[in-house]
């Protein structure tokens, strides 16, 4: 089967709702049975065009492949049968990430300094947990909404999932990851101030904060940048 | 309780795949030669047909599928799993009891 007929295969899988793991292993199924199909027509005498031709035939037409394909629901992408999951899905998993993220510091604090927690005593944490938080601060805050951003897009252009659904849910995530503040308050023996994580969301201050507006443009461009890059990717992935 | 009949004639590629596969794994092109060989080239379909049917069953997890390369090239080996040779017994039993009711039907016109 030719480049140009098993990328406009793909093309109607995946405008189909087929989904994407399926369709990119039924175009290499296709092109490995059909290079099988050749060999053995010429093993039988054929010449290469005319074994080019046989394979093609016994392969089957193209259409009739696509309404095989097309007629199993369970080959359907979870996105392409339930796209409304998109809209809400980004900031479900900002959120439930962030629950992790904080779980594990509460976890690393509990692990590092339990014998000061139950005393009640205030002590300096140590120079290691300091960096840990530092670190899971700064990827909750710029990395994570990055990663999620990234898989979903990826998820979203792979499957053909209309960009209503999909865009709507990454623009609700840009909202949410560049309204939130995570400040951190180490705690200070000599003050006598405990220690205090504050996670919140100043929708109050979008007015003249110019941290949001930059963390929300940054989350745009990056989006609409990696969706540039995903569909021409996958242009040449099935060439 | 009276049974009933699923769509049998669409169940036989279903059954002669999952038999096939319940032997040994293979690949796609490897598994329409089988099929070929095995009903004496009973069946007249268009090879590629085979996938969609392979996919369906994975996604059912009747079949798993592994990747391996063999002399260069990169192939997608499918084996059945314990659901699917559950599976297999129901189909073959199903196909049992409606082989006996045609060959039934056919002797009585006969006869």
């Amino acid at each position: 089967m030719g480049k140009n007929q098993l990328a406009q295969l793909s093309s109607t899988l995946l405008q189909g709702g087929v989904a994407y793991k399926h369709v990119r292993r039924f175009i290499a199924e296709l092109r490995d049975h059909s290079v099988d199909l050749e060999q053995e027509a010429v093993r039988n005498g054929s010449d290469t065009s005319a074994a080019r031709d046989e394979a093609m035939t016994r392969l089957g037409d193209p259409e009739l492949l696509v309404q095989e394909m097309l007629e199993r629901p369970e080959l359907k992408s979870y996105g392409r049968r339930f796209p409304f999951l998109l809209v809400l899905m980004p900031v479900l998993s900002y959120i439930l990430f962030g629950l992790i993220l904080v779980l594990f510091v509460v976890g690393l604090v509990l692990i590092f300094h339990s014998g000061a927690l139950e005393e009640g005593e205030i002590i300096r944490p140590s120079d290691f947990l300091i960096e840990a938080i530092s670190v899971i601060r700064i990827d909750f805050l710029y990395l994570l909404p990055i990663i999620l951003i990234y898989f979903l897009m990826s998820y979203a252009i792979k499957n053909h999932i209309a960009l209503k659904y999909y865009g709507f849910g990454l623009l609700l995530l840009c909202l949410l990851s560049s309204s939130v503040y995570l400040n951190l308050i180490w705690p200070d023996p000599a003050n006598a101030i405990r220690g205090s994580i504050d996670v919140s969301i100043n929708l109050s201050r979008w007015d003249f904060d110019p941290g949001f507006f930059m963390r929300f443009a940054a989350c745009v461009l990056f989006a609409v940048g990696l969706k540039q890059f995903i569909t021409q990717r996958m242009q040449r992935e099935f060439e | 309780m009276a049974k009933t009949n699923p769509p049998f004639m669409s169940g036989v590629p279903e059954l002669l795949i999952l038999r096939l596969l319940g032997r040994q794994e293979m690949y796609g092109y490897e598994l329409v030669r089988a099929v070929r060989v095995i009903s004496n080239d009973a069946f007249d379909l268009a090879e590629g047909v085979v996938y969609p049917v392979l996919h369906g069953l994975e996604k059912k997890k009747f079949l798993k599928a592994k990747r391996k390369s063999i002399a260069g090239r990169n192939r997608v080996y499918y084996t059945v799993t314990v659901k699917g040779k559950k599976r297999m017994s129901e189909l073959s039993g199903e196909w049992e009891r409606v082989k006996g009711g045609i060959d039934s039907a056919l002797g009585e016109q006969h006869g």
